[in-house]
């Protein structure tokens, strides 16, 4: 009996999949419906597991999002690793430079505050023209492969790298907007 | 520009749709104040077996309902006798209720429509076959 009266490690382990502020705010609450669930609800342990699985896969993600929406701190170091992986990959000094500059315009970021990117509903009613620039950037890349031809020169091949480069951070970030402006609405 | 997101000093009508999850929330608590796990009951009773609330589901939802100002946690227990002082209860604001009321509206003004299209009674799948 004592073994049903607590939360089980699963349920326990699943609200690590959560935002630390929610976990703090609900998780007890969240473990003690999770017990309710077997002692009063009188369902069966695989009955109760499945159902914190699939709750868990449809809810943390989204909340996981959005806190990373409101927290600009999160959003920057995320892209500042991302080109920073791409970098050490490829090898490409070109990209660490890029990875220079994420990180100081990062810390000018900063410097304006903690602030959410989507609260303001016109800050990301132009999504489409970021993913638009980015797919200039990839344009022109293609330009570069055609006129280079198989074997990119070096010049081709700095001009190819940033201009994908460039692309992909627009279109990614224009994305995000599309998901913050989509999170909102849904909220 | 539309705002995207309503607040607690936002008209009622401003909240509409309200996402399902939600409406079931307002609906389990138009009948008083309950804890968590009383609401996810509630929400499974009234939809006859159909909606299972899981507990992440129900607490983001309470989460951003107390954000938009449409429930309030209770300061009082009940008696302590009676049930576990750890539990924390919750109700509707008065925003809560008319934004309750407003999509209940909505709804019915959408169910009548389905109605006068027959839809209710199985038969507006004409084109179907």
């Amino acid at each position: 009996m004592g073994r049903v009266n607590r939360p089980s490690r699963l349920a326990r382990m699943a609200l690590w999949a959560y935002p630390r502020a929610f976990r703090r705010a609900y998780g007890d609450e969240i473990l003690r419906s999770t017990t309710d669930l077997r002692t009063h609800g009188g369902r069966s342990r695989g009955a109760v597991r499945w159902l914190v699985v699939t709750d868990v896969a449809r809810t943390a993600p989204r909340m996981r999002l959005e806190s990373l929406m409101d927290n600009h701190r999160a959003l920057a170091l995320t892209g500042v690793v991302t080109v920073a992986v791409l970098a050490a990959v490829v090898g490409s000094p070109v990209l660490l430079l890029l990875v220079a500059a994420m990180v100081a315009a990062m810390a000018m970021m900063l410097r304006r505050g903690d602030r959410p990117i989507v609260t303001d509903p016109a800050s990301t009613s132009h999504w489409y023209r970021w993913v638009a620039a980015g797919a200039v950037g990839f344009a022109v890349g293609f330009v570069v492969l055609a006129v280079d031809g198989d074997e990119l020169t070096s010049a081709g091949w700095t001009v190819w790298m940033l201009s994908w480069t460039a692309g992909l951070v627009l279109v990614l970030f224009g994305l995000v907007l599309v998901a913050g402006r989509y999170l909102h609405r849904r909220a | 520009m539309a705002r995207v997101t309503a607040g607690p000093n936002d008209p009622p009508e401003d909240f509409l749709p309200l996402p399902a999850s939600a409406m079931h929330i307002v609906v389990a608590l138009a009948g008083g104040e309950k804890h968590g796990y009383a609401i996810m009951q509630e929400v499974e009773d009234l939809s006859g077996g159909a909606v299972t609330m899981g507990p992440g589901t129900l607490y983001g939802s309470i989460k951003r309902m107390i954000e938009q100002g449409l429930l309030e946690e209770v300061d009082e227990r009940p008696d302590p006798a009676l049930d576990d002082q750890r539990r924390r209860y919750y109700r509707l604001t008065s925003l809560g209720a008319q934004v309750g009321a407003a999509e209940t509206d909505r709804l019915r003004r959408l169910v009548s429509v389905a109605d006068a299209r027959r839809l209710g009674l199985g038969l507006g799948l004409g084109w179907v076959g």
